[in-house]
């Protein structure tokens, strides 16, 4: 089973961002968005999930589907703590106990231990983007849906929180899509990595790799051939 | 800080002793109770307020009717600004009415007032009426400025809307809710009291000022005066504590 978007149409004033654009992204993996800004990754993620209405085409195997989002300033409520923002997504299918369980489990894995009880304004910027990233795992999604959610922070802190996100992945493989304009991002995170061109946009390219996304390395053998894959058809466009 | 924060306790300090000495100086140079009595007698005068047997109902009249009229302009000033928050059409269509009440005298308020109502409830209404303007537009400009990402977010996540009102909305218009009451309730006492004074019901610190002034009793004037502010503040002070108490997380 997958989502399907299929000859999708989408234009902003006389700009035509999609012109019978079809993917399909496949259930139970990462697939990253990779393209220059303006290329309507974007529009494209808001689409998938909802916020915005496609002019034309078809979306397939999304309805009744929960999805979470990671944007990319976290929006966490300030009046609320680490813990109450991510419990205030969880409705009242889970008891107040397994609210308080599950709050308390993702805080761990997000390694914000001790931080449960901290407003925003007291968390630095990537603290408050684990706990939107908790947030995003806690919710009962069928998909996640991320844009650019490490726009804007350090190397150190990027490759921290990949590695937070691609261990959380593991534990329920959900369905991801990851949108960004950073290669090193997407080889690090990504199953399928899908380049968008230039609007109107298509793929013009494809990479998919299997090593499991604990065991990879920027200085290794095998992604430096997709890196380079994947800055020359950047590069080409 | 902490020593700038003593300087200007000093120069608070030196500002009421200032006040106190032109008063007393002017006393002085009239010498008559009638026109203004010196600082230390009017003092005296407040000190004996407390011990009159009708004090209390005095004072609690006034307060009473403060706290109705302030407790019913916050219902209408909520109601009314959540809806012009949220609905631009009603904002335009109640603005013109809100600025009218703000700019009209109070004294106009109090003169039909008079022919409307009865005399405990002219200072009542006077109070809503100047209040309601101030907590109203507040609300509204509080709805406004809720980051509308907040509510994107909480609609990505299919929050319930009853639940967003409360932990979104609520929370964010907290602080305005807040400057708004504090605002008009320093308006609010003002017109309550002048209410009071024209309208001459049983009890109030109003009418006992328009008694004393009657009977040329300046300092009993003054010291009812003196009540009058003492109340005010001690609202206010509520007003600030209640504000610590419910805007916690902005630390």
């Amino acid at each position: 089973m997958s989502f399907d978007v299929k000859r999708l149409n989408k234009s902003f004033g006389p700009v035509q961002l999609f012109r019978d654009f079809s993917v399909e992204l496949t259930e139970n993996t990462i697939t990253c968005i990779l393209g220059p800004s303006g290329c309507g990754k974007t529009t494209l993620l808001n689409i998938i999930g909802g916020i915005i209405k496609p002019d034309g085409g078809e979306l397939t195997g999304f309805d009744g589907k929960k999805i979470s989002y990671i944007f990319q300033d976290p929006r966490l409520l300030p009046w609320k703590t680490a813990a109450e923002n991510i419990e205030f997504v969880l409705d009242n299918s889970f008891s107040p106990e397994e609210k308080k369980k599950s709050v308390s489990e993702l805080i761990n894995l997000v390694e914000l231990n001790g931080f449960a009880d901290y407003y925003p304004h007291t968390l630095s910027g990537g603290m408050r983007q684990r706990v939107s990233i908790a947030r995003a795992f806690a919710y009962k999604s069928d998909m996640i849906l991320m844009d650019e959610p490490l726009k804007g922070l350090d190397v150190k802190l990027k490759t921290n929180l990949i590695r937070t996100i691609s261990s959380m992945w593991l534990r329920d493989r959900r369905t991801v899509v990851f949108v960004t304009h950073d290669v090193d991002e997407a080889l690090l995170l990504g199953n399928d990595i899908l380049v968008l061109g230039q609007p109107p946009a298509g793929i013009v390219s494809k990479v998919k790799i299997d090593t499991p996304v604990t065991e990879r390395n920027i200085p290794n053998s095998g992604l430096e051939a997709f890196k380079q894959q994947l800055l020359d058809s950047l590069g080409n466009r | 800080m902490k020593i700038s924060g003593t300087r200007r306790h000093y120069i608070t300090l030196a500002s009421v002793l200032f006040m106190l000495v032109v008063w007393k100086l002017v006393s002085m140079h009239f010498r008559s109770d009638f026109i203004l009595p010196p600082p230390e007698r009017a003092l005296m005068t407040t000190l004996d307020l407390f011990t009159d047997q009708n004090f209390l109902a005095i004072a609690g009249s006034t307060v009473l009717r403060g706290i109705t009229g302030f407790i019913l302009s916050m219902i209408l000033g909520i109601g009314v600004g959540i809806i012009a928050g949220v609905n631009r059409d009603f904002d335009a269509f109640i603005r013109p009415l809100i600025v009218t009440l703000r700019s009209v005298p109070v004294i106009s308020f109090i003169l039909v007032a008079l022919i409307w109502l009865s005399p405990g409830s002219v200072p009542v209404f006077v109070a809503m009426l100047t209040m309601f303007p101030f907590i109203c537009t507040n609300v509204t400009e509080g709805i406004k400025s809720v980051d509308r990402d907040l509510i994107e977010m909480s609609e990505f996540y299919r929050v319930e809307k009853a639940k967003i009102v409360r932990e979104v909305y609520i929370p964010a218009i907290m602080p305005f809710i807040i400057s708004g009451a504090s605002s008009a309730m320093g308006i609010g006492w003002r017109a309550i009291i002048i209410g009071e004074v024209l309208s001459q019901p049983k009890y109030g610190i109003g009418t006992v000022m328009q008694n004393a002034q009657t009977f040329l009793n300046v300092d009993a004037v003054i010291a009812w005066t003196i009540i009058a502010v003492l109340v005010s503040y001690l609202f206010e002070r509520m007003i600030r504590w209640s504000e610590k108490k419910l805007v916690t997380w902005r630390g």
